[in-house]
């Protein structure tokens, strides 16, 4: 019997306050089955009729970015619960709807367990199952030609900064096009921190800040670091006494529970941020010292800059008072700490980049950077690739794109652009758990290009479900899911503090699946021509074991064998390094904070933080209404609508309308509508003109939602239904357990009842258009532009 | 040892309207589709701009006075003496009396096993020493189990010192669910006879 966890919790700690002395006594109160002064909250479970221990095993959730610490509780070898592992430090014990249902994707009836070979036309999604040898005789003899231009080998994944592996695959085998999707996510936000301060991303210290104004930002329903973010946020507004100010489009879980809530004309957040630094500034309220010494502009010349935006043209523009923007800009600066959060919608408009520069820019000018309560820089743990690493091969138009050279990654929608258009010649595919079909904007033409035999020769998946993109693949390689596999998982911390954490397997492959160490490991010695020596681990733990030497602190406490029994390592003794800067300055090319960019400049945008107007926004018609698509806490885009838990709760997506706008277009609450592109989306924004790019989806049906907590101009949609693959559970479809093999049998897949009375929904962004943002490259899924009209039958 | 007397206080200030404890519920009691023993109530108030959402984790309220025990003919129901409410599914002759005496809603036949089934704050865990599954898998600690019996317990505590609701206290069913800084009109309108009904994300309640 496994108990990995010592008996003493992060709660019974706070509990016990500390007196150490006292603690040592206590704790063997704290065993179970004695009677314990206060119960424990997290790390053990028991069987509901024996009362007897499970088995527990440490590991890592992949259900959304967040990669929280897990802890898997098996009886007779079948994984039963998933619970929070209470020594992580980012969700502390805790885990979210999406985390626990991961057990529900393990046992996906509709999982692939053996590798499938197409049969008939690519898309028929008619299958013969093969063996192993067979698939990697197959996918060998494709690549092995390739050799001579490897550059047409092309792997594309979700997470390419957390698929080390697959790069290190694609390297070994010569080629530059390991591409993560990241453009369709928050690729914007990550080149314009990178470029301010010379890092990218952003960790607001929200537990210990005083006030938080929020820009379209949506953190107590999705967020990089989702329950540890959403755990300090709370804390900061109860135990801190924190402000939250809201700005948004629509109602959010977050922008509830702020003490002010402000609706915002779609688009315009950095004509509001940029407002209240002119405030700010006029009225003497920014901290100059800070500005002279951290950055590179002048107090006297970005007052002269920001003067421009007036909080009365803001108010013009944005929809919110300017009486606001100066009470709000006012208490921004006045109270210490404070913090900007914006993630999301901010940065994936047209003019995100230079939006969330201008949203940094009210904690630069009242100098709460990195410290203590204001927004800091990420701290994440970087360990680099082990053993001998291959040559970095030459890069390509897909891995460096010549009209976005700012973009941190690759623009994912440029590459299926340049694919699509034959301006880049594709030899072989690959794709690791990445269901573009799904999640890119245009879904349709991603479909229609890889259908197309003499766009994508050959389509190898790599993927446990046979999602609408594996559906167009030749062969399929069944992946394991993230709880039977290996992996490093090192995640900006919430806490500010680094850590190390392990995903393993807490229970043994299913059917025949593989993780994907072994995948590349027996792929690449099958092709080999030297591409082998880089897979010359004698396991994947030496291979991880190799990964973490860069970390001494780990190695000291065990290494691998530390995180295989608690799941996470981080340094008992580290506290926040706040203003880790004052040292060595800014990892920017001027030591300070860029506020002005040259290297903005030298591409012919503005140096300095601006406000750049969606041109169609200002001037809609009267049916013309802004789309925005929304993340929430109980789907993660394509990755858990195999859950049945998730869909019983999160299963459809009907578009929100105000009442005016839909009393006006004469539709009433749950009636069926069609959701209509019109030209007028991403026009004039992007480099290339967007609207000649027609997505084969231009319509999309679904039902109309009448709220009061939206913008009267804005509709909005869920992500993360509407499944036209990803199996029968993601379609609302239900399973006659009997048909489905031990250890995939579930009575309750008979119970499916959401499908049949509710659909399961429309995926938006089929309708959407591919626009990277032109100086992030990041999708600019903000700037859509649609129709909405009741459907009459 | 004084005996003990479990309660749960959930802080509407804290909740985020996640579904962790919906979810984990699901998990923790095999409970089946089509019915819950924990879901989340969500409605939403007031004229654009002034709109808000408010939320209600929804439970067993493992009543002082419990109608469902007091009715339950063959006492498959009864009080443990630490005050969960439980049933003995082997006495349990399926007459749903209790679910029809429940004011709050809670019971419900589970459609694989047909037995009757309901939160029991997890025993099987509170046995093991553990908290109950949903306030575990809180992810920002709004959820507080505990003795009430004990006054150094952390529930003990919040309760001394917040103002504190429960569901129809004209009943005089002396819920040992306490809500802390829970919105009137979430906390009104109880309703019969849904035990899940969302749309999306929000629940088609409106007032």
């Amino acid at each position: 019997m496994k108990n990995f966890m010592s008996s003493i919790t992060r709660r019974d700690f706070l509990k016990l306050g500390a007196a150490s002395t006292a603690m040592l006594a206590i704790e063997s109160q704290l065993h179970p089955l004695a009677q314990a002064m206060e119960l424990m909250d997290g790390g053990r479970s028991v069987n509901r009729t024996s009362g007897l221990p499970r088995s527990s095993l440490p590991s890592t959730c992949t259900q959304c970015p967040a990669g929280c610490g897990i802890v898997g509780y098996v009886e007779e070898s079948k994984l039963v619960k998933i619970g929070g592992n209470p020594k992580h430090i980012s969700n502390q014990g805790a885990l979210c709807a999406r985390g626990q249902a991961g057990i529900n994707a393990l046992y996906d009836p509709d999982r692939v367990l053996t590798p499938l070979k197409r049969v008939g036309a690519r898309g028929e999604n008619r299958w013969s199952e093969i063996d192993w040898r067979q698939a990697y005789d197959e996918v060998a003899k494709a690549m092995q030609p390739l050799r001579s231009q490897p550059g047409q080998f092309v792997y594309m994944t979700e997470d390419l900064g957390n698929d080390t592996l697959g790069r290190r695959f694609t390297s070994a085998f010569g080629s530059a096009n390991a591409l993560g999707a990241a453009g369709i996510y928050d690729a914007n936000k990550l080149v314009a921190t990178q470029l301010t301060w010379g890092a990218a991303g952003d960790m607001p210290d929200v537990s210990r800040t005083k006030y938080m104004l929020v820009f379209g930002a949506n953190p107590l329903e999705s967020h990089p670091q989702f329950v540890g973010f959403a755990r300090r946020l709370i804390d900061g507004m109860q135990q801190n006494q924190a402000k939250v100010v809201t700005f948004d489009v629509r109602l959010t879980n977050t922008s509830t529970r702020a003490n002010e809530l402000y609706y915002v004309n779609p688009g315009t957040y950095a004509l509001v941020a940029l407002a209240m630094a002119n405030v700010i500034m006029r009225e003497g309220l920014h901290n100059a010292a800070f500005i002279d010494q951290w950055t590179n502009v002048r107090s006297q010349d970005l007052a002269a800059h920001l003067a421009q935006f007036t909080p009365e043209r803001a108010e013009a523009e944005s929809g919110v008072s300017a009486a606001v923007i100066r009470r709000v800009a006012t208490e921004f600066a006045t109270t210490s700490p404070a913090t900007t959060i914006s993630d999301g919608i901010v940065s994936t408009h047209g003019n995100g980049t230079q939006s969330e520069r201008a949203v940094m820019l009210l904690n630069i000018i009242t100098g709460n950077i990195d410290n203590r309560g204001g927004l800091c820089m990420p701290r994440q743990y970087n360990l680099p690739d082990s053993g001998p690493v291959p040559p970095a091969p030459a890069p390509t138009a897909l891995s460096n794109p010549v009209d976005l050279p700012l973009a941190l990654q690759q623009s994912i929608d440029r590459s299926w652009q340049l694919i699509r258009d034959r301006q880049y010649r594709v030899g072989l595919l690959m794709t690791h758990g990445y269901n573009p079909v799904y999640s890119n904007p245009d879904g349709g033409s991603v479909h229609d290009t890889l259908v197309d035999e003499t766009l994508v020769p050959m389509h190898v998946a790599v993927s446990p479900f046979m999602t609408e993109t594996a559906a167009l693949a030749d062969i399929v390689l069944p992946e394991t899911t993230y709880l039977e596999g290996w992996d490093l998982e090192v995640r900006s911390s919430p806490e500010l503090v680094p850590f190390v954490a392990l995903r393993q397997p807490v229970v043994p492959p299913l059917g025949s699946s593989k993780p994907f160490f072994d995948i590349a490991t027996d792929l690449s010695g099958r092709i080999g021509g030297g591409m082998e020596q880089y897979f010359a681990f004698k396991s994947v733990q030496d291979y991880l074991t190799a990964r973490i030497q860069s970390v001494p602190g780990l190695v000291a406490a065990g290494g691998l064998d530390y995180l295989k029994q608690h799941g996470v390592w981080y340094d008992p003794k580290s506290k926040p390094n706040y203003g880790s800067f004052s040292g060595g300055g800014f990892a920017t090319p001027s030591g300070k904070i860029e506020v002005s960019s040259a290297r903005l400049k030298e591409r012919g945008f503005s140096a300095l933080p601006t406000y750049q107007p969606i041109p169609a926004f200002g001037s809609l018609s009267q049916d013309e209404l802004v789309l925005t698509i929304y993340d929430t806490a109980i789907q993660t885009d394509a990755k858990t609508a195999n859950s049945m838990w998730l869909d019983e709760i999160l299963h459809n997506n009907p578009v929100w309308l105000h009442p005016d706008t839909a009393s006006q277009l004469g539709i009433k609450d749950g009636d069926k509508v069609k959701v209509v592109r019109t030209a007028r989306t991403g026009q004039g924004v992007t480099p290339v003109d967007n609207s000649q790019l027609d997505p084969r989806e231009r319509s999309l049906q679904t039902t109309a939602f009448i709220t009061e907590g939206i913008h009267p101009r804005v509709v909005a949609m869920a992500n993360g239904v509407g499944h036209s693959g990803f199996g029968r559970i993601a379609q609302g479809q239900k399973i006659n357990p009997d048909d489905v093999e031990r250890p995939l049998r579930d009575p309750n897949t008979d119970l499916v009842w959401w499908g049949k009375k509710d659909g399961t929904g429309a995926n938006a962004k089929l309708i959407v258009p591919a626009m990277p943002e032109p100086v992030g490259g990041g999708q600019a899924w903000g700037d859509v532009v649609v129709t909405v009209g009741k459907v009459t039958e | 040892m004084a005996r003990k007397r479990y309660a749960m206080v959930i802080d509407m200030r804290r909740c985020i309207g996640c579904h962790a404890c919906t979810v984990a519920c699901k998990a923790e009691m095999a409970v089946p589709l089509e019915v819950n023993a924990t879901w989340l109530k969500i409605i939403e108030k007031g004229a654009y701009p002034d709109t808000r959402r408010f939320y209600l984790p929804r439970m067993c309220n493992n009543c002082t006075d419990a109608i469902c025990a007091r009715n339950c003919p063959t006492q498959a129901t009864y009080k443990r003496d630490d005050g969960i409410v439980v049933v003995d599914q082997h006495r349990c002759i399926g007459c749903k009396y209790c679910i029809a005496s429940c004011p709050y809603d809670t019971r419900f036949i589970n459609p694989l096993k047909n037995i009757v089934q309901k939160c029991f704050f997890c025993q099987h865990r509170v046995d093991a020493g553990l908290e109950p599954a949903c306030v575990e898998s809180c992810p920002t600690r709004a959820m507080v189990f505990g003795d009430r019996n004990d006054n150094k317990s952390e529930i003990s505590q919040l309760l001394a010192s917040n103002a504190t609701t429960v569901l129809k206290k004209e009943m005089e069913t002396n819920p040992n669910v306490y809500y802390i800084a829970a919105d009137e009109t979430v906390m009104s309108n109880v309703e019969k006879g849904i035990n899940y009904r969302t749309e999306g994300t929000i629940t088609k309640l409106r007032l």
